[in-house]
């Protein structure tokens, strides 16, 4: 109990010091007042929940800072997986489309894919996808790319090592 | 799911393991290099560490269902937008795992549950069509998916993430109308008098019995009882957080900030009608609300009095008594 408290006060005054400033430079970097207000709570919340605190230290901005930063790109991948997810599903019979179940691990799915393949180059990201959802063999994808198999392999070394190195 | 761990691998181990999933997958099977493999993956944890991540990130792949359908997406997204969006945000953003814990997977077609919480309590229910279900203190719902997927909110206030898949409609009920929401985000609270819509994400439409019907989009609020809509106004920006266990509050009167409070305790809370304007900005658990009552005390120039625990009354500090 005397713990939890402590706790909570030190958030109730970073919070009461630093939220308005934080909101502010949300509304800055994104534009939109609605996601700022938002993304500035998840801040303090993921701050709460992952036991941040101590690392607070005399610079609480630049921890609060950099945890906004991981949300707002978050938010706006996890918006454009989505939208590109909803987009590619119009475009297909609805006869065709996923059972309910299906699309809630398929999103899941594409989230983080989306993350892994976030640091690769175009071209190493394209011949990854080949593999790994095309299902091609290195031989196949070297053909049809028209590049030697061991220029395929160095680039499937890339997009292991890129998903590795998150 | 990709690994968590915070453990930093040596690099050089990192482009080992990936040289022998290449190896392996490239030669045919052979028990030396078999053995070879074996061995290095057993000579030093973080060898073997290395190979978990690389089988978890195979996994991922090779889990997915409708390859071809991801494949689509994938390739229609934008992949650079992430290096801009870094780029536009300054240095480099960590992302951070969301803490999804502790749910509840139920199952998804023709069942009736009646779910409640008690005062202080939350409850997370998480749907089999994808729909995610938060119940606040003191709530009681029904879910009965048949013909439709109907929610009905007999008390308190809930949180809704609906899935976008299954194809029969998705509605839910309150004394005062129905709500029809479009692929989204929102909360319901219901209150004896009227029933307050609060859409995050997406829209949500209101039907009401006198055929009255109004759509309210992300980021505003509407409130309805049986014979009316009231305005539509911008969504409060606390809409939702109560699911975290925390209150934040900006610039809250003080008299609204204790009527919450109050929501998650058993008993009353008097607020000073002198203190009512009060504005008040901070952070409060309201899994603890005795410590949130605290935080007030310290923070604030009033008192807190405990008479009991079951009447409590917050007045200005000066007062005498």
């Amino acid at each position: 109990m005397a713990l939890l408290n402590i706790r909570w006060q030190q958030l109730h005054d970073v919070y009461r010091q630093h939220h308005d400033w934080l909101q502010g430079w949300l509304r800055k970097k994104t534009g939109n007042s609605w996601d700022a207000a938002d993304i500035a709570h998840d801040t303090f919340v993921r701050i709460m929940h992952h036991n941040k605190l101590a690392q607070l230290g005399t610079e609480p901005r630049a921890l609060l800072v950099h945890i906004a930063k991981g949300l707002v790109i978050d938010h706006w991948r996890h918006q454009q997986v989505e939208r590109a997810y909803q987009e590619t599903l119009a475009q297909l019979p609805p006869g065709s489309w996923p059972s309910a179940e299906e699309q809630h691990l398929i999103l899941e799915s594409l989230r983080q894919i989306d993350r892994l393949l976030q640091t690769m180059p175009a071209q190493t990201r394209a011949i990854f996808l080949l593999a790994q959802l095309d299902g091609l063999t290195y031989q196949q994808i070297a053909d049809q790319l028209d590049m030697s198999l061991i220029t395929v392999k160095r680039h499937m070394r890339k997009a292991y090592l890129a998903c590795l190195s998150l | 799911m990709i690994s968590n761990t915070t453990q930093t691998l040596d690099p050089q181990v990192l482009t080992q393991a990936v040289d022998w999933l290449l190896k392996l997958q490239t030669e045919a099977a052979n028990p030396a290099t078999q053995a070879a493999f074996e061995h290095w993956q057993s000579s030093h944890p973080q060898h073997a560490e290395a190979w978990s991540r690389l089988t978890q990130i195979e996994h991922t792949f090779g889990q997915v269902q409708r390859k071809a359908l991801a494949k689509q997406v994938l390739t229609r997204m934008d992949h650079a937008s992430r290096r801009h969006a870094l780029k536009k945000l300054g240095t480099l953003g960590l992302i951070l795992p969301s803490a999804w814990l502790g749910y509840r997977a139920l199952p998804l077609t023709r069942w009736q549950a009646e779910y409640q919480t008690a005062v202080g309590e939350q409850k997370h229910l998480h749907l089999g069509d994808g729909t995610h279900l938060v119940l606040n203190t003191d709530s009681a719902v029904d879910i009965q998916y048949r013909e439709q997927r109907q929610i009905v909110l007999h008390q308190g206030e809930v949180w809704l993430e609906t899935g976008h898949q299954d194809k029969r409609k998705l509605v839910v009920i309150t004394p005062h109308g129905e709500l029809v929401p479009l692929g989204t985000r929102f909360n319901v609270k219901l209150t004896a008098e009227r029933t307050i819509l609060a859409v995050t994400e997406g829209e949500v439409r209101i039907q009401l019995d006198n055929g009255q019907s109004s759509v309210v989009q992300a980021g505003q609020q509407r409130a309805f009882n049986r014979h009316g809509l009231e305005q539509t106004r911008r969504a409060e920006q606390h809409v939702g957080y109560w699911q975290q266990g925390m209150l934040l509050a900006q610039e809250m009167p003080l008299e609204t900030l204790l009527k919450e409070l109050a929501r998650y305790r058993h008993g009353v809370i008097r607020c000073h009608p002198d203190l009512r304007q009060m504005v008040v900005s901070g952070a409060f658990p309201l899994n603890d609300t005795d410590a949130a009552l605290d935080l007030l005390q310290k923070t604030l120039p009033v008192r807190v009095l405990i008479p009991s625990r079951y009447w409590i009354m917050v007045e200005p500090a000066n007062t005498a008594g």
